[in-house]
């Protein structure tokens, strides 16, 4: 019996352990004032990452501005992995990150996906 | 060149001392366990000498070592100094190192008078082996110029302090919770290397008495670092928490799971000589749990996943790591497989009225928790294996499966209790269980009247009412009669007290923002805080300024001062602040007083104003002022002070259609924390008003968009003192104290339960 009961919760277990992950684990594709909403709060916890589709609208040599879907201007700081293809302006990529409050508010990003 | 030369020589007695093992396990001769032996008392020795010469390095200041220029400066106090061994990877790897060979010279003896060293050692020695190989991949005797070489570095190049250790690990906590906590990752290794032992000499029962003892140990230990961890982070992080679920957590608390699960099992096999299987399972379990929790938080597969720092090894180490994973896994695996139709001898099935069947369903709840933990943990990683975007699961996913699991073990923790070996009278049983029923109920009932209403919150804390009730009714019995018994309903009464400290913190904690100007009482919820002011402290530290900031804190006619302290720091290049929180500790709450932020009050009325821009002055607003331009500090020139000058040209129109100019100025210092701007006052003709500038911020793309901002204020009247702000979060724990209360009774219950199992072991029949 306690063999049996055993067997069956780890067949049910697994796919569940993964399914509440995904539930769980599956960052938002958010605008920028969305994911503005969500910032780091003052214990030093990380807020929730998420993702903004952006279209790359200005690289200086230190700043990169982008443009989300509802087409508002923001600061992007990127610290993850350089892509294999440089930012171009007009390029649209999903980036994933979180907002860091402040005045003015930026989006840093630790992962770039192509759109 | 000694320490580099030393680390490849103790490889090489490593995999001698495991060769020989072996040699003397295949052979059966005690010769070669005797050259085993000595080679791996040399490596301990050896081992010994690399941690006394690191710990050399690092307080002579020998910044020519990669390792004491990276994690160490001169400017850190002796315990600092001393930590900084264990601040870096290949020191931490070290330290692990040294703890597992020092645990092994223990191990051998233990092993050989129970007829266990040659089959023991043989596997022990190979996990040093690894060790060693991690060491050599990953050495702290590497010199500076070599680590640099590629940057033109040669040994002449000595820089003359070091990088200095994370401000964030400065404090007595690091001297304590990493030892503990690589104590029990490296005693770990004991219950896994006794079940293969027991696999290659085909004996599945005597191990777990042999074992026993050590599994409780490593559990007691490393419980009680991962504890440690979190009252580190609670007590000077300032995380607002003792618990976040991050991986770094989470891979200590992974292994430590399933050695509980072992641990239940094991006296489950000691009873009946049932779960023979499982408990083989469980102890390669728990120990590839440590291998796989090292490699996730190692490796740097994790990335910017966590709120601690990973360091990327180097593919070398990565490979190895990987590597001392697998082998282990694929050793464990191959030997259960092998071996398990042997192991099927004396299976018998539990009937559910049993103490074994419940303490069998308990393993089995904890081992759930372990499954959901490590997925969790790990969904970074398999997300980017899918090619999805590498984001970790939400602390919710841990807290809601908790949530159902934590109820589940502590209600089977009780029942296993009241029910009996093999078989429990059903009279018996419905007796303890009416008693601790009807209490419970009772108990619960007050919690709710207390204030708990959350229903999530009650059924926990329902479960935790009978858990706690059944081992004190049980447990009591036993501290009278055989104090060496209660071991077991200790440590579960500090489970069911940390549980209380959980629902009460996690759901009626309170929190409020406020900020707090220098002397003004402020009433936050049902507290007035004061803050006092602020005072330097370490002061011979030259990356830093840190400052406690004092508050007091009132309710009534009580008062007590907390100190705060926030900063910044060159180590981060000032991107953000350093804090601690203050903690008024109590009994029934905490006080706790994380900082947010510090600046002055602004005592002047002030207008930020874009070039080309126009405001009005606050004193009289039909005088419009417009921001022409700014000037360049060559245009004005020093000050007689030194510091540089900039203006905001400012232009008034007269009522003869003319216009005046007036400059609003501005002395800047440029410190390590940004520019500082302190204004110099011109007053505005035919008023009494004077005007200064308190800020620039420079647009470099597009000049016209710079700002600057104008304070104004009224000649007639005496210039306020600014005074310092303070925004803090403040926070009411209640009963957080019982977490604390509950570790420390868990940990002392391992202790009796030690005693006990070793005593047992002595009587364990020696081959």
């Amino acid at each position: 019996m306690l063999r049996r009961i055993v067997v069956i919760a780890l067949v049910f277990l697994l796919p569940t352990a993964f399914y509440v992950a995904y539930r769980y684990g599956t960052p938002n594709e958010v605008t920028y004032a969305q994911a503005a909403t969500k910032v780091a709060t003052a214990e030093g916890d990380q807020a929730p990452k998420v993702i903004v589709v952006s279209t790359v609208a200005e690289i200086t040599q230190r700043e990169m501005y982008c443009t989300d879907k509802e087409g508002e201007r923001f600061k992007v700081d990127f610290t993850g992995t350089a892509p294999e293809k440089a930012f171009t302006p007009g390029q649209i990529v999903r980036f994933v990150g979180h907002v860091h409050s402040g005045s003015p508010g930026y989006f840093h990003a630790t992962q770039v996906y192509a759109q | 060149m000694i320490g580099q030369i030393l680390i490849h020589l103790l490889f090489g007695l490593a995999a001698g001392s495991a060769v020989m093992y072996w040699l003397a396990w295949f052979k059966n001769d005690d010769g070669y366990a005797r050259i085993g032996r000595l080679l791996f008392t040399t490596l301990s020795g050896g081992l010994i000498l690399a941690a006394v010469m690191l710990v050399i390095n690092i307080v002579q200041h020998r910044f020519d070592y990669t390792y004491v220029y990276s994690y160490s400066s001169r400017e850190l106090p002796l315990h600092l100094l001393i930590a900084t061994f264990y601040s870096g990877q290949e020191g931490s790897f070290l330290l692990w190192t040294l703890l597992v060979s020092v645990i092994g010279v223990a191990l051998t003896p233990y092993a050989r008078r129970h007829g266990y060293e040659t089959a023991a050692m043989s596997m022990y020695a190979l996990i040093l082996c690894f060790l060693t190989l991690l060491l050599v991949a990953k050495n702290p005797f590497a010199y500076y110029y070599q680590s640099f070489a590629a940057q033109g570095m040669t040994a002449l190049d000595v820089p003359a302090n070091g990088r200095g250790l994370n401000p964030l690990l400065h404090n007595a906590w690091i001297t304590i919770h990493p030892p503990i906590l690589f104590t029990g990752f490296a005693a770990m290794s004991v219950s896994f290397v006794f079940a293969m032992a027991g696999l290659l000499k085909r004996d599945y029962h005597k191990w777990i008495n042999i074992a026993l003892p050590w599994t409780l140990f490593a559990t007691a230990v490393l419980g009680f670092g991962i504890m440690l961890g979190g009252f580190w982070a609670y007590e000077t992080l300032g995380w607002g928490g003792f618990w976040g679920w991050d991986p770094v957590e989470n891979s200590s608390l992974i292994p430590w799971l399933v050695t509980v699960a072992l641990v239940h099992s094991m006296l489950v096999q000691r009873r009946t000589h049932g779960l023979v299987k499982t408990n083989m399972a469980l102890a390669v379990g728990a120990f590839v749990m440590v291998l796989y929790s090292t490699f996730l938080t190692r490796s740097g597969v994790l990335g910017d996943t966590s709120v601690h720092s990973f360091v990327d090894p180097g593919k070398f180490a990565f490979w190895i790591l990987l590597g001392f994973m697998l082998t282990f896994t694929t050793i464990g695996v191959v030997m259960v497989l092998r071996r398990r139709s042997d192991m099927n001898i004396n299976r018998e099935e539990f009937t559910p009225t049993t103490r074994e069947f419940m303490l069998s369903i308990g393993a089995s709840l904890i081992m759930a928790s372990a499954i959901f933990v490590t997925v969790g943990t790990s969904w970074p990683v398999i997300m980017e294996i899918v090619g999805q975007p590498k984001v970790a699961v939400s602390t919710d996913f841990y807290n809601n499966i908790h949530r159902i699991l934590m109820p589940a073990v502590l209600i089977v923790n009780g029942l296993s209790l009241l029910m009996q070996w093999r078989s429990t009278l059903r009279a018996t049983f419905l007796r303890r269980v009416y008693i601790a029923g009807g209490s419970t109920v009772a108990l619960t009932a007050v919690t709710a009247l207390a204030g708990i209403h959350d229903a999530k919150s009650l059924v926990l804390a329902a479960a935790a009412w009978f858990s706690l009730v059944v081992n004190i009714q049980l447990g009591w019995q036993f501290i009278r009669t055989s104090p060496a018994m209660a071991g077991a309903y200790i440590s579960h009464l500090g489970i069911a007290l940390l549980v209380f400290g959980v629902i009460t913190t996690s759901t009626y904690s309170e929190q409020f923002h406020a900020v707090l100007t220098q002397g003004v009482p402020t009433k936050v919820g049902e507290y007035t805080l004061t803050f006092m002011g602020k005072e330097q402290v370490e002061k011979h530290f030259k990356d830093r300024e840190k400052f406690k900031y004092f508050v007091k804190i009132a309710k009534g006619d009580q008062e007590q001062t907390v100190a705060a302290v926030l900063y910044w720091s060159d180590f981060n290049q000032r991107q953000s602040a350093f804090l601690e929180p203050g903690i008024r500790w109590g009994l029934s709450n905490d006080l706790y007083l994380t900082p947010s932020s510090t600046d002055e009050e602004d005592v002047y009325y002030s207008r930020t104003v874009q070039r080309g821009g126009s405001t009005i002055s606050p004193f009289d607003s039909s005088m419009v002022l417009t921001l022409q331009r700014f000037t360049m500090p060559m245009e004005e020139g020093p000050a007689a002070d030194g510091r540089m000058q900039m203006s905001a040209v400012i232009q008034m129109p007269q009522t003869n259609n003319s216009a005046s100019e007036i400059r609003a100025r501005t002395l800047i210092s440029t410190g390590a924390g940004g520019p500082s701007f302190e204004p110099v006052w011109t007053a505005i003709p035919g008023t009494t008003t004077a005007v200064g500038l308190t800020n620039i911020t420079r647009n470099n793309d597009d000049p016209t968009k710079s700002t600057g901002v104008l304070a104004f204020k009224d000649l007639t009247k005496p210039t306020p003192v600014a005074r310092q702000v303070f925004a803090v979060d403040f926070s009411v724990k209640p009963l957080i104290s019982l977490v604390w209360i509950g570790v420390i009774t868990m940990v002392l219950g391992f202790a009796f339960s030690i005693v006990r199992y070793v005593r047992l072991a002595k009587q364990t029949p020696n081959v």
